[in-house]
């Protein structure tokens, strides 16, 4: 079963590779749409290990598909067609040497990822380096992409990273816990979406470089 | 009594929605917030029970923050009328529940004891405030709200991986871990790689929503460019609770045994952060903008003050008292200021005694309670936090540096505000209308910090005890 596990896992990763690799933002909405859903079965993936899949994994996968798989993304898609915008055109560091980067991160990822002992063996070795590499690849589309939707999609993938290392500790979070983050999550996309069409309405794009009129 | 006043905002907030007029919105404000304020001072009297099994209580930090929170709310909101019949004339359907939802958001993170909880809370509190950024509907507010959005969010990420981190660390042999505040400060053994990388994460993420340097590229726009008495919840307030919850990590750094790297650590921020105001204060050429790099100075002052054991966390939560009320006069008075002259810009707003003698007066009481002149209370948190960074330092350096970029920014400021006040008025400027209702909330303020700093009453100096006392050693 544990093969499952890893194969979700390196599915994750590569899809989140994949989105700094493409110019198209469609294109990157649909792979963060894939990666939530392949996020969304590792909590059944890591259980089925042990037998019994609890409720609680199952509402967690359940609030994942919803918010995640279809909500966030069909927010995101909406607020790039009012704004008619298709591709990331001069990107701030160019897509070969973003993928060079993000293949660094990753390796790097891995490397940290040793650092840091559990008195307990993760579920699956890959998924504290996995978790780490979908955190540093999301900042690195924060901060290196102009459109301000390609910036949510950054941000969206560090989330994902931060829900893998959650699962760390699948048995003992609280559910409430859980809701609230997801839900916040979900509120935050919405009101960003509301912004970037305000930014398109207000200076005809959603070049966020373009917001530099505020500076010392 | 706690649900009453965690309900209360938010109730109001759903029912400001559907209601037919503006002007009863914001009656329904100031009702609320003098209700809320009304109830605060109720659970001085008397403390409230906690809530569900515990998830929500009032502690002495969190009633501390709560207690100045509700202040803020209450003189903002007298302040609202006076300032929105002036302003341009927007629709405030949403301005007036996310003011309502923010308060609620405010004092439920005081309120909160599990940490994962307290993130959720922090969450809302950044998403219920982006709404008030966007009032003006400018292109440069738009900007602003942006930068407040993507910044805000990123380190809140990053605080909520901080949060997974501290609960790694706090899994025990049997699997089991918790993220409630009691257990983590009642001595559970902790794993100290991940404590250390939590606290790393927490710090950095939190921070950035105190506005400490270098994470404080968001805070000079959205100062600068929301309506002044937002800018003044957000100061005064919305920052106190990102220093609540450094101050919560930080006691539990300490019960861990780790003090000495969440000191460094706090330390080298504060001054950082101290440091970058100082440069930018001199030679700013917009008031609202000033105001905003002397917050980031006084965040500085703030985890400086943590980073020196039970000593500096008292001068830390006095300090953060008095940082709010004189926020709440600085940027009351810069409202004013904005709608007698137009601007905010430094450049044509001079010789305000002349013009307008009150918020001439209140300028210059704003400015000197800012800049830690006696007798006001700030001079007395600054001096506090001194003392303890002498007696409780290694070396005497991190002092030195205090007091040399306090006074770089008390020259800075005094050089740029002075001559707002002062100055002579152009020719043929007529002097100007203050209504009451915006002179009469920062006059109060201004009262407090006087009191504040000839006088701390009983009751407060205990609580202020309390609270520091969570960040010295089990005992």
């Amino acid at each position: 079963m544990n093969v499952s596990l890893d194969l979700a896992l390196v599915l994750v990763l590569v899809l989140c590779v994949a989105s700094v690799g493409t110019s198209r933002i469609g294109a990157a909405i649909r792979y963060f749409s894939f990666q939530a859903a392949a996020v969304a079965m590792v909590p059944l993936l890591i259980e089925t290990r042990s037998g019994e899949i609890s409720v609680h994994a199952w509402v967690l996968f359940a609030m994942t598909i919803v918010l995640k798989v279809v909500g966030v993304p069909y927010l995101l898609n909406r607020s790039v067609r009012e704004a008619a915008v298709r591709t990331e055109v001069e990107p701030l560091i160019g897509f070969g040497l973003s993928l060079a980067i993000g293949g660094a991160l990753v390796a790097l990822s891995f490397a940290l990822a040793r650092q840091l002992p559990l008195l307990q063996k993760p579920p699956s070795d890959l998924l504290i380096p996995v978790a780490f590499s979908l955190l540093m690849i999301g900042l690195l589309l924060i901060v290196s992409r102009s459109k301000a939707v390609t910036q949510v999609v950054g941000y969206l993938i560090m989330e994902n990273g931060i829900f893998l290392f959650g699962l760390l500790l699948l048995e003992t979070f609280p559910w409430l816990i859980e809701m609230g983050v997801l839900l916040d999550l979900f509120v935050a996309v919405f009101v960003m979406g509301i912004v970037i069409f305000q930014i398109n309405r207000e200076f005809d794009h959603i070049d966020s470089h373009q917001l530099d009129s505020l500076k010392d | 009594m706690l649900a009453t006043l965690l309900l209360l905002p938010i109730i109001a907030a759903a029912v400001s929605l559907p209601l037919g007029s503006d002007r009863a919105r914001v009656l329904l404000f100031r009702l609320v917030a003098l209700a809320h304020l009304a109830l605060v001072g109720g659970i001085w009297w008397r403390p409230p029970l906690p809530l569900f099994g515990g998830y929500l209580a009032l502690d002495a930090p969190g009633l501390l923050v709560l207690s100045l929170g509700s202040v803020l709310f209450a003189g903002v909101a007298v302040y609202l009328g006076g300032y929105l019949d002036r302003a341009e004339q927007r629709p405030l359907r949403i301005f007036v529940a996310s003011l309502l939802l923010l308060e609620g958001a405010i004092s439920l993170v005081t309120a909160c004891q599990h940490l994962g909880l307290f993130w959720v809370a922090i969450e809302i509190s950044t998403l219920s405030s982006a709404p008030l950024l966007y009032f003006h509907h400018s292109g440069r507010a738009l900007e602003a709200t942006w930068k407040y959005l993507i910044v805000s969010s990123v380190g809140i990420a990053l605080a909520l991986l901080g949060t997974v981190f501290l609960a790694v660390a706090a899994t025990d042999g049997s699997g089991e871990t918790t993220l409630w505040i009691r257990d983590l400060m009642a001595g559970r053994a902790l794993s100290k790689p991940w404590l250390h990388a939590s606290f790393v994460l927490l710090l950095i993420g939190y921070g950035t929503k105190m506005g400490l340097a270098p994470m404080h590229a968001w805070k000079p726009d959205v100062y600068g460019e929301a309506p002044p008495p937002v800018a003044a919840l957000l100061a005064g307030a919305l920052t106190s609770c990102a220093f609540l919850a450094v101050m919560r990590i930080t006691g539990i750094c300490a019960r861990a045994g780790e003090a000495p790297f969440a000191s460094s650590l706090l330390v080298l921020l504060g001054l950082v952060s101290m440091g970058v105001a100082a440069v930018l204060i001199v030679g700013q050429t917009d008031y609202r903008r000033l105001l905003a790099y002397s917050s980031v100075e006084q965040m500085g002052i703030l985890v400086f003050g943590l980073g020196f054991g039970i000593a500096g966390g008292q001068g830390a939560f006095l300090h953060v008292l008095n940082n709010a009320l004189n926020k709440g006069i600085m940027f009351l008075t810069a409202g004013n200021v904005l709608q007698l002259c137009g601007t905010s810009a430094m450049a044509s707003t001079t010789g305000l005694l002349r013009r307008a003698p009150v918020t001439g007066v209140l300028l210059l009481v704003g400015l000197f309670a800012g800049v830690g002149l006696p007798p006001f209370g700030l001079f007395i948190s600054e001096f506090t936090i001194l003392r303890a960074a002498l007696a409780g330092g290694a070396s005497a350096w991190p002092a030195v540096l205090y007091l040399f970029f306090l006074a770089v920014i008390f020259l800075g400021m005094c050089a740029a505000v002075l001559p707002l006040a002062q100055g002579e008025a152009r020719a043929g400027e007529l002097p100007l209308r203050e209504p009451l209702s915006t002179t009469i909330p920062p006059a109060i303020f201004a009262m407090a910090a006087l009191v504040l700093g000839v006088y701390v009453p009983p009751p407060l100096a205990r609580m202020i005890d309390a609270a520091a006392r969570q960040l010295g050693v089990a005992g």
